[in-house]
């Protein structure tokens, strides 16, 4: 084949180009952010990335982390951190604002606020909440004929082998020790009466899942039939038809406020504002509350439908009817029950 | 005298880059991950051996190690009866037969770990081919539980780490020399003292070499560990991850490094030398 010069410093021009073009969209036209692996990344995928792009015109790219991972990430490499904006559960909030690792939330995007509730909103300033993730019972309806009122119904020796369950790395596996604690004589830092309850769960347990989405699929893999989960994880699994079902449990579910945070030193900066605003407006809410993402809203204008109402009325009557953890009293101590837990909850 | 050192500097140059390379990749996140396993707390404060003592101490972690090498050795004495009749049919069989073995061999080295355990989370799972295959045939009563135990974590690492076996196996039973195995047999010894006193001895440099592959490989292999065995089988990599991460305490997940790596390196160091000192006997005898 003849080429002419011009021809081939034209391709030669074109493959600089392109092959340039991933370092530039990573400066300026693109936010790099996490979500949690499952039901959480599918909706923010389906939602807020095309929502995002048809806002600003930039693009977002999601890196499916748990929050644990996530903090141990941004403090590994704080000068030049791997992500934009992350998502964080109360818990890994606390140890990533005493790590210095997130920028508060500006000023200037303060008119989005505006629709947030007081209990979403932080007290220092930090982002507010997006989401909140209901905590109860999940099970087999196939499996388990009457529908469980209670956490003790995972005590149940019908259930033999059958119960699954996740440790106290994710705010899953602490919300529910500290609330089996708590009805079980404990409080917030002691949560004694939890882990002595775990030593007569065991006979039950089935299996110990990774985290809270790995727990979710061992319903899909027919290996659990009961466990604690979250709201979300399991009536995706249901609108794809895995035999599933959720219920509160009678003293009430617990709430647990997931917030998406800036990180210091991102370069995606005002971007980055801008795809925390497009996460809270009411019509990405909107979306992200319907079927079959059913994740909760925090935005006051949008209202329940469809399988949040088996929840509540809407949002006040969520939060009057449930209840939240006051995770600064007990996250200093996470990390020993974290092992605690690891070595004493073994099957 | 100068200009043979030179030249001789000149030899060791093309070499230079890569243990530069080596220095800054390797051996400068070593001596980091020491100096971080020397510090008595999350706050980096003081230095001392604290979480070196607390590793001896606390009966979990080395229970945890102990576990962990006792898979390695289970992994690595499948890998061996499996490896040893496939590299004797491999031995004796005709050119297709040799290619279609070595095609097997090296087919799982094609795609990823993390497909080769999804794999064998399907094959092992409660509702997974082997559990409903028995179910149909009547066999079993109920599903068994395969995932999530030690056996399934074994036999699942061993088909994952066979090729780094099998590989070295074969190629030394190549190279022993045929007329040896036909002199033992003409002077009447039976199949298996064939196989004990001549095959296996001349082959214990492949064998030794592949097996210490599997072993350290399985002993770190996080992501087969952690979704064949679950939350329910704790070991060395799940357990450094958590005090890393979960837990945040970074001099002590650093502790466990250090001393999950020397344990590695001495075992290794050990065979080795025992291996050798074998061989030494074979070639003197």
């Amino acid at each position: 084949m003849q080429m002419s010069r011009r021809t081939a410093l034209r391709l030669g021009a074109a493959s600089l180009a392109t092959a340039g073009l991933p370092a530039l969209a990573r400066a300026a036209e693109a936010v790099v952010a996490t979500t949690y692996p499952g039901s959480f990344d599918e909706a923010f995928k389906a939602v807020v990335g095309p929502a995002f792009t048809k806002a600003t015109g930039a693009n977002v790219s999601f890196t499916p982390l748990l929050a644990i991972d996530q903090v141990a990430k941004i403090q590994a490499a704080r000068a030049n951190p791997p992500f934009d904006v992350v998502l964080f559960d109360e818990g890994p909030l606390i140890n990533a604002i005493k790590a210095d690792v997130l920028e508060k939330f500006p000023a200037s995007a303060a008119k989005t606020l505006a629709d947030i509730p007081e209990a979403f909103q932080h007290p220092d300033g930090y982002a507010p909440v997006v989401t909140c993730q209901v905590i109860g019972i999940a099970f087999n309806p196939k499996k388990v004929k009457a529908p469980p009122t209670s956490w003790d119904d995972l005590w149940k020796p019908e259930y033999k082998g059958r119960v699954g369950i996740t440790g106290m790395a994710s705010s899953l596996g602490t919300a529910f020790m500290v609330d089996v604690a708590k009805l079980k004589g404990g409080s917030d830092t002691d949560i004694e009466p939890a882990f002595k309850a775990m030593q007569t769960l065991l006979p039950n347990v089935g299996a110990i899942a990774q985290s809270p989405g790995a727990l979710a699929a061992l319903f899909q893999q027919g290996e659990i039939d009961i466990a604690f989960n979250y709201f979300n994880n399991i009536e995706l699994l249901r609108a794809k038809g895995v035999d599933v079902d959720f219920v509160a449990p009678s003293t009430g579910a617990i709430v647990v406020r997931t917030s998406a945070q800036l990180v210091k030193n991102a370069p995606a900066g005002k971007l980055a504002t801008a795809y925390l605003e497009t996460i809270m407006s009411e019509a990405v809410q909107k979306d992200l509350e319907a079927t079959p993402w059913v994740m909760m809203p925090t935005n006051k204008k949008v209202p329940f439908t469809g399988a949040n109402l088996k929840l509540a009325k809407g949002l006040d009557d969520l939060i009057g009817k449930n209840k939240l953890l006051d995770w600064n009293k007990f996250q200093h101590l996470r990390g020993d029950w974290i092992t605690r837990f690891t070595k004493e909850v073994k099957i | 005298m100068l200009r043979r050192k030179l030249e001789s500097f000149g030899e060791t140059l093309p070499a230079l880059p890569l243990a530069a390379f080596f220095l800054v990749a390797f051996v400068a996140p070593l001596v980091l991950l020491f100096v971080i396993s020397l510090f008595e707390s999350t706050e980096f404060h003081s230095i001392g051996a604290h979480q070196y003592v607390k590793f001896v101490i606390d009966g979990f972690s080395i229970g945890v190690l102990w576990d962990t090498l006792f898979l390695g050795f289970c992994v690595t004495a499948v890998c061996l009866l499996l490896a040893y009749p496939l590299g004797l049919v491999y031995l004796e069989g005709g050119a297709r037969l040799r290619a279609l073995i070595l095609f097997l061999i090296l087919l799982p080295l094609l795609t990823s770990a993390v497909v080769r355990t999804f794999a064998w989370l399907v094959i092992l799972g409660r509702e997974g081919i082997i559990n409903n295959a028995m179910l149909a045939l009547g066999l079993w009563g109920q599903p068994a539980r395969l995932l999530y135990t030690w056996g399934g974590l074994i036999v699942a690492l061993a088909q994952i780490q066979l090729p780094l076996l099998a590989l070295p196996v074969i190629n030394s039973l190549l190279k022993v020399d045929k007329s040896l195995i036909d002199a033992a047999e003409g002077l009447g010894a039976s199949s298996w003292r064939r196989f004990w006193t001549v095959i296996l001895p001349l082959t214990l440099p492949g064998a030794v070499a592949g097996g210490l592959l599997v072993f350290a490989a399985s002993t770190t292999a996080f992501i087969t560990q952690t979704l064949v065995g679950g939350g329910r089988i704790v070991l060395m990599p799940l357990n450094i991850y958590q005090q890393a991460v979960g837990v945040q305490d970074w001099p002590f997940a650093a502790a466990l490094s250090i001393v999950f790596l020397l344990i590695i390196v001495a075992i290794t160091w050990l065979i080795n030398a025992f291996a050798q000192a074998r061989m030494r006997g074979v070639n003197a005898a």
